[in-house]
């Protein structure tokens, strides 16, 4: 982050909770993130990363409580505001965009309602919008594609589907909870670029949730490792992955690199 | 003698018409003891490759050679049954959810490899110290372990009926990173001490890196560039070479990804 640049989200002490045992999914984690920069929550799974990204969205799921914890969106306390996502601005993306898409409705229409409710825009309007956002994304013919069902496109194409349709809510944050883990390396990289590229342009920020260390090396500005609900470290990403200070990322990474070792087998 | 030897191995499927080349024109052996990796993207052929060695589904044309006989492609049982393994990426689906541990493991100990139920229950503890699973856990039922664990269980379950093959399907993708390295350093010692042969498919280069002695790369049903693990260190055709640059690189000072990428390379079509 760019010293200078207030922050867009703060994240201030948050704790959450699993009513039924009373045990601590994420206990004060605090985070920042600056307009158009790209910020990495990693960590294995149940560390709580995608924890924090529904308690930021304000989607909770139902057994797990805040119990702490204050969200400030340019200086502005928005903790109790309701629909914090949507007066806010917040998107999010998720790991399976098909899943996530509507299986029974054109990705267009799919699009154009999100234009419609966020921008108030007319029918006729909102459809054109949708198409619009799917050129952003970059689909080739974005007029065809808008007529299909999810399940009529591949992994990637439903991905800038999802991002398409969080650009339609203008949004300032983007919350992107492993949006690659179950795409092809090479899809990944265009989806990765894509998500820079947007970033940069609109100076929206992002919040990336990922367990794999390679795509916040080549993607973030900072990151937050977590570690069984505990914000082990954060920093800028050459420090962090450079000169690990903790032991728990240490080892995140040591694991990472395990396999580059080359007398494996032979 | 290569242990397996598959030859011209086609699997073609129609498709609302039009017909679809799953896998088209595959070559590949495989001595004892060694590792094969299947390398490629989603769609490549590569698991259509291994259901097909493994007997899950045959092909439309080509031949399979296993310890120098001549497999029936159309083979659901036989003696294969036994001798060839398979292990798929998600442990979860591929485990039976309502058995206990012991009881998956019992069943092939039963059915493949013959044994009574006595000698079978009695055989499930040595299975589970060979993938380093503690004893406690043969009264569990896969919700209620890891996945690390779930996919100790189902190598577990394929070591049962004693194979010398085994098809590893993408075992570490559902899997973290740290436990990623586990599983592979379990595997390369179940190889070491037991001679077996693996077939492992994988979409991870770094996976690919450390287990195989050999590679094949495939893109649309085609092998198109094999040889040695040297393959993925000094690549030679294009795909080979888009699939490694695509890799996310572990060294921070390359810093975000400011390609400034051409127009056009958003434009490729996906998948």
């Amino acid at each position: 982050m760019t010293a200078a640049s207030a922050p867009l989200l703060t994240i201030d002490g948050l704790s959450v909770v699993a009513e039924a045992t009373g045990s601590a999914i994420l206990s004060d984690v605090s985070l920042e993130i600056a307009p158009g920069e790209i910020v990495g929550l990693v960590g294995e799974s149940g560390s709580g990363k995608s924890m924090t990204s529904f308690a930021t969205m304000g989607i909770l799921p139902r057994g797990v409580r805040q119990t702490a914890g204050r969200f400030t969106v340019d200086g502005e306390d928005v903790t109790d505001a309701t629909e914090r996502s949507v007066s806010s601005r917040f998107a999010m993306i998720f790991q399976n965009p098909r899943d996530s898409l509507n299986p029974l409705m054109r990705v267009g229409d799919q699009i154009a309602r999100i234009a419609a409710l966020h921008q108030g825009l007319s029918r006729a309007q909102a459809r054109a919008a949708a198409v619009e956002m799917l050129e952003h994304v970059h689909i080739s013919d974005a007029e065809r594609t808008a007529r299909a069902y999810p399940h009529q496109l591949s992994g990637g194409m439903c991905q800038r589907v999802m991002i398409a349709m969080a650009l339609a809510c203008k949004p300032r944050l983007l919350i992107a909870d492993e949006p690659t883990t179950a795409l092809d390396v090479t899809v990944q990289a265009r989806i990765l670029d894509l998500v820079v590229e947007l970033t940069e342009e609109t100076g929206c920020g992002v919040l990336l949730v990922t367990h794999d260390l390679g795509v916040v090396a080549e993607t973030c500005d900072r990151v937050n490792v977590l570690y069984r609900g505990d914000l082990a470290e954060t920093g800028p990403v050459d420090q962090v992955l450079g000169s690990p200070q903790h032991e728990y990322t240490r080892y995140l990474l040591d694991a990472a690199n395990e396999l580059e070792d080359p007398d494996a087998t032979a | 003698m290569p242990l397996l030897e598959a030859t011209g191995l086609h699997r073609h499927f129609k498709v609302r018409g039009h017909e679809v080349r799953a896998l088209d024109g595959v070559d590949i052996t495989l001595d004892r003891g060694r590792t094969l990796a299947v390398v490629g993207e989603s769609g490549s052929g590569k698991s259509t490759l291994g259901t097909i060695v493994a007997g899950l589904q045959e092909p439309s044309a080509g031949e399979l050679h296993f310890d120098g006989k001549r497999l029936d492609v159309k083979r659901i049982n036989g003696p294969e049954r036994r001798r060839i393994q398979m292990v798929f990426q998600s442990p979860l689906q591929s485990l039976n959810a309502k058995y206990r541990v012991e009881t998956t493991l019992t069943e092939p100990l039963r059915l493949l490899a013959g044994l009574t139920r006595q000698q079978a229950a009695a055989r499930v503890d040595e299975l589970l110290d060979a993938v380093h699973l503690p004893t406690e856990l043969r009264t569990r039922r896969p919700g209620e372990l890891s996945g690390g664990q779930q996919q100790r269980v189902a190598i577990a379950r394929a070591l049962a009926a004693d194979p010398e093959l085994i098809v590893l399907d993408e075992p570490t993708s559902g899997l973290d990173q740290s436990i990623r390295g586990r599983i592979v350093k379990l595997l390369r010692e179940l190889q070491a001490a037991r001679g077996l042969s693996y077939i492992f498919i994988t979409h991870d280069i770094a996976v690919a890196r450390a287990c195989a002695h050999e590679v094949v790369v495939m893109q649309r049903g085609q092998i198109v560039e094999r040889g040695t693990r040297s393959v993925l260190d000094d690549p030679q055709h294009p795909y080979t070479r888009t699939l490694l640059a695509a890799v996310p690189g572990m060294d921070p000072a390359t810093g975000r990804r400011r390609r400034s990428r051409t127009p056009d390379n958003h434009q490729t079509k996906e998948s």
